[in-house]
């Protein structure tokens, strides 16, 4: 029955392909259609399936079987549970979004065969189905970044994702191989407990540089804030609450072996120095939805740092209410953006409160980011911050979750506080907004609230433990506060145009995005160059050849002198030959 | 029993016969139909093969005439798991070419003749079953080729044919001698590749290896692996999009299926297969980075040639059932998705009238088939799973692991560097905005069907690779 | 032993005599296509006459100990008869004098027929004379500019059939019969010397370097039908006074001329091929061709064994056809002054059988299967690795892909875009290069009978 979860978007994503260029308003429907089957499917699971593993042949060859095998264990219903929840709510969101009738069965097309991988990664239990997921996971991202082409900068950023996920890729893949050959089997449970080795070493390292790469962890982070060149549904979709948590969903599968291979502590430094990071760009980036990228790299890099403490309860926490409240942020930028006639830089956005109970679910979803009780954010961050032992670990978190709440309400307060005449087009703009967007984000706020559940029932559904330190959150929710109040004061009453003047300095300390992408460049460049030096050679040997071809057909023209058209030196030559004969009988 | 090969070769021969005789309108109807008989042959051959193999070794020979019987030389086929793939793919590629590549519908009769000769070369030199008729199938092939870039080629044909025909005849030469070698040598002086298989112990050592490093370096050529490649460049930048299609797609296997035979006739070949497998890694890189540098988009697949086949080279150096195996599969993947993107970039020079990725824009806005089509293409280059590339890469590295633990596995990061460059590519050019280049013609129907045939094989072998697979049962070297 | 001598033999005999005196009857009757058709019929009785005696596998010495009548010999009958009748057939129409052609080919038919059919060394001698003096001649008749050539053919011929006719003498005192049997002493300088002028005046007319520098000049100098008998047949006939000679004389001395020929056929490959890539003028670059298809040649010979023999007779075969047909083709083109590299862009659309003829030809003498020059190289190079000459193989395939190049250049301007006017193509010219195209294909395609006659040739030497 599993496999139905990935069946149906297929099915789905199939009828898309097919012309349907007569009924453009089936199109959409189909898609939503399956997902919401998709999201039945997996409540059955869920209420009825066993903890199971299935496998069949997919083919083998001198011995090596190839399997497709899936699992319905915790770790994969807590995926599937966040993907087939969101599927649903962000292909409702596009029926609105998406208002162009000529993209939607490319859309809708791509975006199913999205959610059926993503599905795919979330039931795989071996190392060929999870590949497989993996590599359409990045396809459909390149795909949907790239949507809409005819953009100035959409070309560039689907390349740059794609680029940095290849890299991913390929790692992936040489692990993948490394640990086939090595244990002669794929099977994740099979590894588990199979002793470690070299080769295991060096499969997890490049399992960690792929789970980095599709995760967005430094220093392959910079992609995900181009990636929000792709229309919002896919940012609110891949690049904030599924596909990007590939990785981190992969490492905590993965997790006995990082343990046993002792590698927790480079996955606690990478994913520090990700969320500080980000908790930095997002504080300096004016982009609307680059301010959400980066603070989705800050959440993964949270979830990394939990991962790097050694509980994956913690990670997985995170993982599942981050889910939502980034989601419902991302729409609600969707919903700016497009009273804003696609406006991006948040300083020349307006906001709007008229329609109360979308404010109301921004503002939730906000302030679940900032961590404060009772909103299910509180309860992810939560879980890092008491996992962590060490005390500049800990500071460290404090002051990622101060930012955080600062820079959420900066989000949140600077095209607040312009105002606007009411009847102007942007009022007009809000009013008219479909209401297939909002619906969706009024689920999702209260998702956002429900997703306190996880608390009650994560711990058992792991097999793990948790429990609320009071003093930790108390810490966590005046800090947060205290970073709301702040962005209260700085952005909302304008005093950030008193520090404007000194704050040049800082802001170059902390928007690290063009140091980044200089050193992107820089390696792009020596890779360019070093390529343009190779083929220089290649000409040159091309060249040289054709020369040593051209001196032999020149020799030619040496040998040719001897028939000088003179009889008396042929009959001289004739003379030689017979010395020559003479000579050649003696030596014989 | 039908004898499949027998009934395919002549009924080539026939088409051929026919091609010359009709006026040129008939020419490319008869050639397709002809070319579509024999694929389905090969299918039925495939058909036939699995249904024998399931109690018997599983192999299908055929035998006819003498040829000269001085040297006991018959016209003798013998189908094995490599050569029944790779017969597939040449029949699929050659029926496709036929009947899409020739885009601006110039020169269908010589088109037409040349491309119905190659197939036979083809067709014949995989299920040659002795060493002499493989020669000659071999050189039968490149005169085709040779014909087809110097006949239809674009304006620098001239360089590019000449340059074709050198580097292929030294290798026909090295492989002439190499076969003469092997003849005088082994005890009942024969050709027939099983006998020599069979009886290779009793060839000096030396002239074993010898006869291996002629064989190696007359394939090395023809594959092409560095340092003997740069004849592929220029020859398909000049190609006409057929001649390209058959270039890439089934001349270069021909080097790819000598190099097995050569490992399996002479095992000593086990004590070169690290020089080898470093050469085949050193090649796989060295293109890739060329192809960073390139232009011209028949320029770049033709380089992403030369990477694919010196993968290709690892698998067979790695010297193992699943090596050959995976060889084999990547050999029929990689032939089935470059002449495809072959196909397609002839298309887009067709339509653009530049080939230029530099100048040409937003193919997506003109034909959404073709830059599709392009970038599932790509896909099926760099290896994405469910394209029959994966199963193929898979199972080299698998087996390059297996013989040379971790090292084996770096080649594979060449497939990083030229994805990396033909995503580039793919959005500067094909899913990008369109500006300047304004495209001159349309794709034409008949692109469309041949870009649907090789997608579906490219899918079939990917998606099901147990069909291709299976034929391999019991297969082992 | 009573031989019983068969009326093939007499016919033969009969009608070999008399198609010299109908030849030379040509002058004075004056009748253009008459004499075509005659000397056209007797070559061909002649050709099946030999083939009959060919398949029935006769030995006979015959006429006075003056015609020897063995497989051999009558192969070559027959193979020069036929490079006769194409000669004869392209000459027809481009000859200047044709009736003085024809007396003169009389003669030269003689002589063959006398080289091939030899039971003495005199009659080799003379056979040679036979060929090479009129040959100059037919030269000559065609007007003042190919006098130079003709010349120097005569002169240099003069030389080679003296220094022949030396070695001659000097094995006068072993056998003074002169008969063509295997010298019994081995002693002395003598025979040695007498092995060296043998090789040497033969070595001339089978141009191979270094007695071959006059090749060039003269085939280019000469009207490319005379050319075509020069290189078709007339080196053949030396080829066939060397077998002679060489392994039936001198069969004691096999290692000392297998070791001379091994480095004669080095130097000739290289000399031909490597000229022949600067070459300009076709005519010029085809001489030098036939220079290195000699050289292939000798190979066979360097292998020293009735293998080797069997290879070189067969390449023998191949390279009669191919050069014929191609001379025949250039012939047509000379007289519409198409002549160099250059003016042969585009041939392919003035004729497009003269272009696809001329393709086959050089892919054969490239040696690119399945054509009929292919399985002669392919002969020759196993005749040599067979004797262990590894090294022979290995330059004889270097020299092969050296002139890859050159055919392929002429190739390339032949199929090159050039639009031209159609030009037809006159019957003579069809005919002899329809017929040497079916040959090369189709023993190419199928070589086996050929290859069984070369063998039965070749043992029966």
């Amino acid at each position: 029955m599993f496999a139905l979860l990935v069946i149906v978007p297929l099915l789905a994503a199939a009828l898309l392909a097919l012309p349907l260029k007569r009924f453009p308003n089936i199109v959409k429907y189909i898609a939503f259609a399956a997902s919401l089957v998709s999201l039945l499917l997996a409540y059955l699971v869920f209420s009825y399936g066993p903890f199971t593993t299935q496998s069949f042949n997919w083919f083998s060859a001198n011995g090596i079987s190839f399997n497709i095998s899936i699992a319905t264990l915790p770790l994969n219903m807590l995926l599937l549970m966040v993907v087939s929840l969101i599927t649903p709510l962000v292909f409702l969101y596009s029926l609105g979004f998406m208002e162009v009738p000529s993209e939607q069965p490319r859309f809708f097309f791509e975006m199913s065969i999205f959610a059926a991988s993503m599905m795919l990664f979330a039931i795989s239990a071996n190392f060929i189905t999870m590949f497989i997921a993996w590599e359409m996971l990045g396809i459909t991202s390149y795909l949907l970044i790239g949507f809409w082409y005819h953009k100035e900068h959409a070309p560039t950023a689907a390349r740059k994702a794609i680029t940095t996920i290849l890299i991913g890729d390929i790692f992936m893949l040489a692990a993948i191989l490394i640990i086939g050959t090595t244990y002669g089997t794929f099977g994740f449970s099979a590894i588990m407990g199979s002793p470690s080795s070299p080769a295991l070493y060096v499969a997890l390292s490049f399992i960690l540089i792929a789970a980095f790469t599709k995760s967005a962890q430094f220093p392959f982070h910079e992609w995900l804030s181009d990636a929000m060149e792709g229309p919002t549904p896919v940012s609110a979709f891949l690049h904030s609450s599924t596909m990007v948590k590939a990785g981190v969903f992969l490492i905590a599968v993965l997790f006995p072996l990082y343990v046993k291979a002792d590698m927790l502590g480079i996955i606690l430094v990478i994913g520090l120095v990700s969320a500080i990071l980000g908790a930095t760009n997002a504080l300096t980036e004016r982009h609307i939805k680059k301010i959400l990228a980066y603070s989705t790299i800050e959440d993964l890099g949270l979830m990394f740092v939990a991962l790097g403490l050694g509980s994956v309860m913690a990670a997985m926490m995170l993982f599942f209410v981050q889910a939502f409240y980034k989601a419902l942020l991302f729409m609600g930028a969707g919903y700016i953006m497009k009273a804003n006639d696609e406006k991006e830089d948040i300083y020349s956005t307006y906001g709007s409160s008229t329609r109360k109970l979308v404010f109301l679910s921004i503002v939730i979803a906000a302030v679940s980011l900032a961590g404060l009780f009772p909103m299910s954010g509180f309860f992810g961050k939560d879980a890092v911050n008491s996992v962590a032992s060490n005390m500049v670990v800990y500071s460290m978190l404090l002051l990622i979750g101060f930012a955080s709440s600062i820079y959420i309400f900066r989000w949140l307060f600077i095209p607040l506080r312009k105002s606007y005449e009411s009847g102007t087009e942007i009022n007009i703009n809000y009013k008219s907004t479909p209401r297939s967007m909002l619906i969706p984000m009024f689920i999702l706020a209260a998702l956002v609230f429900v997703a306190d559940y996880a608390y009650l029932k994560l711990p058992g559904f792991l097999n793990g433990s948790y429990s609320i330190a009071l003093l930790s959150a108390v810490v966590g929710n005046v800090i947060a506060v205290i970073g709301i109040i702040v962005a209260y004061r700085v952005y909302m009453k304008g005093f950030r145009a008193k520090l404007s003047s000194t704050n040049k300095m800082l802001f170059n300390v902390l928007y690290s995005s063009r140091a980044v992408n200089a050193v992107y460049l820089y390696i792009v460049g020596v890779t360019m160059a070093f390529a343009r030096a190779v083929s220089a050679f290649d000409f040159s040997f091309d060249k040289s050849i054709y020369g040593l071809a051209r001196s032999v057909i020149t020799s030619g023209n040496g040998l040719r002198k001897i028939v000088n058209g003179q009889t008396n030196s042929y009959v001289f030559a004739f003379v030689l030959g017979i010395m020559f004969l003479i000579v050649l009988y003696v030596l014989a | 029993m039908i004898p499949i090969i027998g009934i395919m070769l002549l009924l080539l021969s026939i088409g051929l016969a026919v091609t010359i005789v009709f006026n040129e309108k008939y020419s490319k109807v008869i050639s397709t139909v002809v070319s579509l008989i024999v694929m389905e042959l090969a299918i039925l051959l495939l058909y036939v093969f699995l249904a024998g193999a399931a109690g018997s070794p599983g192999s299908i020979s055929e035998n006819y005439m003498y040829y000269i019987s001085n040297f006991g030389i018959s016209l003798n086929f013998v189908v094995n798991p490599v050569s029944l793939a790779l017969i597939l793919m040449a029949s699929v590629v050659s029926f496709v070419t036929m009947l899409s590549g020739n885009v601006e519908n110039e020169n269908l009769k010589v088109s037409s003749i040349l491309v119905l000769l190659f197939e036979l070369a083809a067709i014949g030199l995989f299920a040659s079953g002795n060493l002499f008729i493989f020669f000659i199938f071999w050189d039968v092939g490149v005169v085709a080729l040779f014909f087809m870039i110097y006949l239809l080629g674009s304006a620098n044909r001239r360089m590019a044919a000449i340059k074709f025909i050198m580097y292929e005849l030294l290798a026909s030469l090295l492989l002439l001698f190499a076969i003469m070698l092997i003849y005088f040598n082994t005890p009942l002086h024969s050709f027939d590749i099983s006998y020599i298989t069979a009886n290779y112990s009793s060839i000096p050592v030396g002239t074993q290896a010898l006869i291996f490093s002629l064989f190696f370096f007359a394939f090395l050529i023809n594959m092409p692996v560095f340092p003997v490649h740069l004849w592929l460049p220029d020859a398909h930048t000049e190609a006409s999009t057929q001649g390209s299609m058959l270039l890439s797609g089934v001349l270069t296997k021909f080097g790819g299926y000598g190099m097995i035979l050569a490992f399996i006739m002479l095992p000593i070949a086990n004590e070169f297969t690290p020089v080898i497998a470093i050469l085949a890694g050193f090649s796989a890189f060295y293109a890739a980075f060329v192809l960073m540098t390139q232009h011209d988009i028949k320029r770049i697949i033709a380089y992403t040639t030369i990477v694919e086949m010196s993968i290709v080279l690892v698998g067979i150096s790695a010297f193992s059932t699943l090596g050959i195996m995976g060889a084999t599969y990547a050999m029929l993947a990689h032939g089935f998705a470059i002449s495809m993107l072959f196909l397609v970039s002839g298309t887009i020079g067709y339509m653009f009238s530049d080939r230029d990725i530099r100048s040409v824009k937003g193919v997506v806005r003109n034909s959404i088939s073709t830059a599709y089509t392009f970038l599932t293409g790509v896909f099926a280059t760099t290896g994405v799973p469910l394209t029959a590339a994966f199963v193929g890469d898979v199972l080299i590295f698998i087996a390059a692991i297996q013989k040379f633990s971790l090292y084996g596995a770096i080649p594979l990061f060449s497939i990083m560097l030229m994805g990396a460059f033909l995503y580039y590519v793919v959005n500067k050019s094909i899913l990008s905005t369109k500006d300047a280049s304004k495209p001159v013609e349309y794709v034409g129907t008949s692109q469309r069907v041949g870009f649907s045939i090789l997608l579906f094989f490219i899918f079939l072998f990917g998606v099901l690779p147990f069909i291709a697979l299976s034929i391999f049962s019991n297969f082992s070297i | 032993m009573q031989q019983y001598i068969s009326m093939d033999e007499y016919a033969l005999c009969i009608m070999i005599l008399l198609f010299i005196f109908v030849n030379a009857l040509s002058i004075f009757h004056k009748r253009k296509k008459a004499q075509l058709i005659i000397s056209t019929t007797f070559l061909a009785v002649i050709t099946v006459l030999a083939i009959v005696l060919l398949e029935s596998n006769t030995y006979d010495i015959f006429a006075a100990n003056l015609l020897n009548i063995y497989p051999f010999s009558m192969f070559f009958v027959a193979l020069f008869s036929v490079g006769l009748i194409m000669v004869n057939i392209i000459s027809y129409r481009y000859s200047k004098d044709y009736f003085a052609f024809s007396l003169l080919l009389g003669f030269v038919a003689f002589g063959m027929y006398s080289v091939a059919m030899a039971y003495s060394l005199i009659e080799i001698v003379l056979g040679i004379e036979l060929v090479s003096l009129p040959t100059a001649f037919m030269i000559m008749v065609n007007g003042k500019e190919n006098i130079e050539a003709a010349v120097k053919l005569f002169i240099l011929s003069a030389i080679g059939i003296t220094v022949l006719a030396f070695a001659l003498v000097l094995l006068f005192p072993f056998d003074p019969q002169l008969s063509l049997t295997s010298i019994s002493s081995m002693t002395g300088y003598l025979p040695v010397l007498a092995l060296l002028l043998v090789i040497a005046g033969l070595a001339f007319e089978a141009s191979i370097f270094p007695f071959n520098l006059w090749v060039p000049d003269v085939y280019s100098g000469a009207p490319a039908n005379i050319t075509a008998m020069l290189a078709g047949i007339n080196k053949k006939v030396a080829f066939v006074a060397l077998f002679e000679i060489l392994f039936i004389t001198m069969i004691p001395f096999s290692a000392a001329f297998s070791s001379m020929f091994q480095v004669l056929a080095v130097f000739t490959m290289f000399f031909g091929n490597i000229v022949a890539l600067v070459q300009d003028n076709v005519k010029r670059l085809f001489a030098y061709s036939s220079i290195s298809q000699a050289g292939y040649i000798a190979i066979g010979i360097a292998a020293a064994t009735a293998y080797g023999v069997e290879s070189s007779i067969f390449q023998i075969a191949a390279h009669l056809f191919m050069i014929i047909g191609t001379f025949a083709i250039i012939l047509w083109l000379e007289t519409k002054n198409i002549k160099t590299v250059q003016d042969y862009l585009g041939l392919s659309s003035r004729n497009r059988f003269a272009a696809f003829a001329l393709t086959i030809f050089m892919l054969s003498m490239i040696g690119v299967p399945p054509l009929m020059g292919f399985v002669g190289k392919f002969l020759l190079f196993t005749s040599a690795i067979n004797q262990g000459l590894l090294y022979l193989t290995l330059i004889a395939i270097i020299n092969s892909f050296i002139s890859i190049y050159y055919y392929a250049r002429v190739m390339m301007s032949i199929y090159s875009k050039r639009p031209h006017e159609k030009v037809s193509m006159d019957w003579s010219i069809a005919t002899v290069s329809l017929i040497s195209l079916i040959v090369v294909i189709l023993f190419g395609l199928y070589p086996q009978p050929f290859i069984s006659i070369a063998s039965t040739v070749s043992m029966s030497l």
